[in-house]
C-alpha cells in the first residue's frame, strides 16, 4: 500500500470520526432542548418540575421602573419626533414667509420702479411741453418784436418819404404807417395817463372831456375842460393825470404829428366804463 | 397830358375833401382812491375842534381821506404862506384853512380851500351860523359842493325816536339832532309810542303819530316854540304821515269803519281829508315824489307787501317796484330816479336802492333786521335802523353801502330816523 493510499484512509477515518462526533452532538442537543422548560405554562403544568428562576428575580418596583423607563424613553422618542416635526414645520413656515416676503419685496420694488418710470415720463412730458411753450412764447415775442420793428421801420420810411405837397396822393402804405403811428401814440397816452388817474368812489355820470395841446417835445402846453363832468374834483383829477403823465412820446409819422400839434388832442375820461 | 392833370386834380380834390376827425382818445377805469385833504386847525377855535368835525364829516363821505394834522409842519394862516412843496411831498391834494372871525358870539368863521396841484384858491368864504358845530358842518358841506358839485348834508338835522325802558314802564322821546348826533334836543316825550316822524319841507315842523287817551293821533309840532296840533285822530288805525313837497298836505293811512286801511290826503289848512285808495288790502307808508306829482305807498293788495304808485289825486294804481316778494318803507331820492326801500331777502330785511328807470335793485346792507331808511337831502347818504348786539341803532351808509356812522344810546333803542330837509339857500 502506498503512502497516498494510507493518507486517504487516514483522511477517511478522520472524516468518519468527525461525522460521528457531529451526530452525537446533535442528539445531545435535541435531548437537552426537549428537557429544558420553555414556558410558564409548561413550567406550571401538572407534574412539572418548578425550578427558581434565578435570572428572573425582578421585583414589581423594578418592573414598574423598567416600564417607566421604557415609557419615558418612548415619550422622549415621541417628543423628539414631535419636536422634529415642529421644527420641520417651523422651518417650512419660515421658508414660506421668507419666500412671500421676498415676493412682496420684489413686487414693491417693481411697483416703485414702475411709478418712478411713470414720474420720469410725466416730468419728461412736462419738460417737453414747457420747452415747447417757451419756444412758442419766444417765437411769438420775436414775431411781435419783428412786427413792431417792421411797423416802426415802415412808419419811419413813410415819414421820410412823406412830402406835405403829396399828402393827398399818399399811398395806402403811407396811410397804414400813419395809422400805426397814431395807434402807438394812442396806446402810450392811455397807459401813461391811466397810471396817474385816480378818483374817489363817486356815483353818477362822471364823464369828462379834455382838450389838450402838446409841443414838439410832447409837453402839455394847454389843458381845457371841454365837457365837464359836473364834479369839479373829477375834472381836476383828469387834468392832474394828464399833467403827471406828460411828456408824451409823439407820433413818428410826420403827417400824424403835424395834425396832432395843429388840432390838439381830445381825451375822453369815463371812470365807470 | 390833359388827362394826367385831370386825374391829379381829381385825386387832390378827393383827398382834400377827406376831413379827418380830431384825434380823440378814450381813457377808462380810474383807480379808486379817496382824495387826501388837509384840514388845518382853525385859528381861534373856541375849543370845539372844528377841524376834527370837518375831517370827520369829509371822511364819512368816503370821498376824502383827511390827513392827520400832526403830519403837517407848515401851518399857513393864508394861501400866501402855504408851502406847496411840503403838501406835494405829503401827497395832499387839497388844503382847508379857517379862522374864527371877531364875532362876540363866535359863530362866524372864514374858510379857504386851496388846491395844491395848481396852487389855486377854490373858495374863500365866510360862514355865519347859529352854533359853532354848524360852522364845521357848513365848511365840510362847502368843500363837498365845491369839489363834487353836490352840497354836503352835514349841516342838516335828523329826527328819531328814543325808546327807554325802566321795569314795566316805557318812555318814548322824539329827538332832533345834528346828523352826527350832536346838539340833541327833545321835541316831545310820552309813555305811549311815537312813530313815523316826518319833516315839513321848510324844516320847521315835525309830523308824527302817537296816542292820547287810547286814540291814535297825527300830531304836527313846531320845532320853534314847541306848539303841538293834532291834525288827525282815530279810534282805529291812523299812521305814517308824509308831508307833500309844497307843505300844504299830509298823506296818511287810516282805517275805515270796516278796519280797511287806505291812503288819505289831509289838507292842513282846512283839515279836510280825501280818500285816495279804496282797495281791500292794506295801503300804508305813503311818500310823495320830489316833484309832488305822485304818491308811492306800500300795499299788500297782491298778496305780499310791495310798492305802488298813483297820482297825487288818487286814481289808477300801478306797481312801482318789481322783483322780490316783499318791499316796503320806500323813500324817493331827491333826483326822483331811485328809491330806497326795505326788501326781504334770505330770511332777513335789508336796505337797498331800486332804480325806477332800469327796475334794478341793489342791496346796500346785509343785516337781519334793517329797516326804515331815510335819504339825505343831497341823496348821497342814507340812514336806517339796524339791530346791533340786541339794541336798535341808527346807521349811516353811503351809496356803496359802506357804514360811515352809527348812532346809539346806551339808555334805549333808537328808531325811525327821518332826515330833515336842507333849507339853506
Amino acid at each position: 500500500m502506498s503512502i497516498r493510499g494510507r493518507l486517504r484512509r487516514f483522511a477517511e477515518m478522520l472524516g468518519g470520526l468527525f461525522a460521528v462526533a457531529v451526530g452525537v452532538s446533535a442528539l445531545l442537543m435535541v435531548f437537552y432542548i426537549s428537557r429544558s422548560p420553555v414556558s410558564g405554562a409548561i413550567q406550571s403544568g401538572p407534574g412539572a418540575r418548578v425550578e427558581p428562576i434565578r435570572a428572573g428575580a425582578v421585583s414589581g418596583a423594578d418592573l414598574q421602573k423598567r416600564l417607566d423607563a421604557v415609557a419615558a424613553k418612548k415619550q422622549a422618542l415621541e417628543e423628539a419626533r414631535l419636536a422634529r416635526i415642529r421644527a420641520e414645520r417651523e422651518a417650512k413656515r419660515k421658508a414660506e414667509e421668507a419666500k412671500e416676503k421676498a415676493a412682496a419685496e420684489k413686487a414693491a420694488k417693481a411697483e416703485a420702479e414702475k411709478a418712478a418710470a411713470q414720474r420720469a415720463a410725466q416730468e419728461k412730458a412736462a419738460k417737453i411741453a414747457a420747452e415747447k411753450a417757451a419756444r412758442k412764447k419766444a417765437q411769438q415775442a420775436a414775431k411781435a418784436k419783428a412786427a413792431a420793428k417792421a411797423a416802426a421801420e415802415k412808419a419811419r420810411l413813410a415819414a421820410l418819404d412823406a412830402v406835405p405837397a403829396l399828402v393827398g396822393l399818399a399811398s395806402y402804405e403811407a396811410q397804414a404807417a400813419k395809422n400805426a403811428a397814431i395807434a402807438a401814440f394812442r396806446a402810450a397816452v392811455v397807459e401813461k395817463i391811466g397810471h396817474f388817474w385816480s378818483l374817489p368812489d363817486v356815483s353818477g355820470d362822471l364823464r369828462v372831456q379834455l382838450l389838450i395841446r402838446l409841443d414838439r417835445q410832447g409837453r402839455v402846453v394847454m389843458v381845457k375842460v371841454d365837457l365837464p363832468s359836473g364834479c369839479p374834483l373829477c375834472d381836476a383829477q383828469a387834468i392832474r393825470a394828464v399833467r403827471e403823465g406828460a411828456p408824451f412820446s409823439l407820433p413818428t409819422n410826420r403827417d400824424a404829428l403835424e395834425k396832432l400839434l395843429d388840432e390838439g388832442l381830445l381825451l375822453n375820461f369815463d371812470p365807470h366804463s | 397830358m390833359k388827362q394826367v392833370i385831370q386825374a391829379a386834380l381829381l385825386t387832390f380834390s378827393v383827398s382834400a375833401a377827406t376831413v379827418y376827425a380830431q384825434l380823440a382818445i378814450d381813457i377808462s377805469g380810474a383807480r379808486r382812491a379817496a382824495q387826501p385833504i388837509a384840514v388845518l386847525p382853525v385859528q381861534d377855535d373856541p375849543g370845539t375842534r372844528i377841524d376834527s368835525i370837518v375831517s370827520s364829516d369829509l371822511a364819512k363821505t368816503g370821498l376824502f381821506q383827511p390827513v392827520a394834522p400832526n403830519r403837517i409842519r407848515n401851518r399857513p394862516e393864508s394861501p400866501a404862506q402855504v408851502d406847496y412843496d411840503e403838501f406835494n411831498r405829503l401827497g395832499i391834494d387839497y388844503l382847508l384853512m379857517g379862522r374864527m372871525l371877531g364875532d362876540s358870539a363866535g359863530h362866524s368863521a372864514q374858510f379857504v380851500l386851496d388846491r395844491i396841484s395848481d396852487e389855486r384858491v377854490l373858495f374863500n368864504q365866510r360862514i355865519s351860523v347859529p352854533n359853532v358845530r354848524y360852522i364845521a358842518h357848513q365848511a365840510a358841506d362847502l368843500v363837498l359842493e365845491r369839489l363834487t358839485g353836490v352840497r354836503g348834508a352835514f349841516a342838516t338835522r335828523i329826527a328819531y325816536v328814543l325808546e327807554q325802558r325802566s321795569g314795566d314802564s316805557r318812555r318814548y322821546r322824539l329827538i332832533v339832532s345834528d346828523v352826527d348826533g350832536a346838539n340833541r334836543h327833545e321835541v316831545f316825550s310820552g309813555s305811549l309810542p311815537i312813530l313815523s316822524p316826518s319833516w315839513s319841507p321848510d324844516g320847521r315842523q315835525l309830523a308824527y303819530m302817537t296816542y292820547y287817551n287810547h286814540h291814535a293821533q297825527i300830531v304836527v309840532q313846531s320845532l320853534y316854540g314847541g306848539a303841538r296840533r293834532v291834525v288827525a285822530q282815530a279810534q282805529g288805525t291812523i299812521s305814517s304821515p308824509a308831508w307833500s313837497p309844497d307843505g300844504r298836505e299830509i298823506a296818511l293811512s287810516r282805517a275805515d269803519e270796516n278796519g280797511n286801511i287806505d291812503i288819505y290826503l289831509l289838507d292842513l289848512a282846512s283839515g279836510g281829508e280825501r280818500r285816495l285808495t279804496t282797495h281791500a288790502g292794506i295801503d300804508t307808508e305813503a311818500v310823495f315824489s320830489p316833484d309832488g306829482r305822485y304818491i308811492y305807498f306800500t300795499s299788500d293788495r297782491a298778496g305780499s307787501p310791495n310798492i305802488y304808485r298813483m297820482n297825487r289825486e288818487g286814481g289808477a294804481v300801478t306797481r312801482a317796484v318789481f322783483g322780490g316778494n316783499y318791499s316796503s318803507n320806500s323813500e324817493i331820492s331827491p333826483d326822483g330816479r331811485t328809491m330806497v326801500l326795505t326788501r326781504q331777502s334770505g330770511g332777513g330785511y335789508q336796505i337797498g336802492l331800486y332804480d325806477l328807470t332800469t327796475r334794478r335793485f341793489r342791496a346796500l346792507t346785509d343785516g337781519r333786521l334793517d329797516e326804515g331808511a331815510t335819504v339825505a337831502p343831497n341823496g348821497r347818504l342814507i340812514m336806517y335802523t339796524a339791530m346791533e348786539n340786541g339794541r336798535s341803532v341808527i346807521r349811516m351808509i353811503n351809496l356803496k353801502g359802506r357804514v360811515t356812522q352809527t348812532l346809539s344810546d346806551p339808555s334805549g333803542q333808537l328808531r325811525a330816523p327821518a332826515w330833515g330837509p336842507d333849507t339853506r339857500r
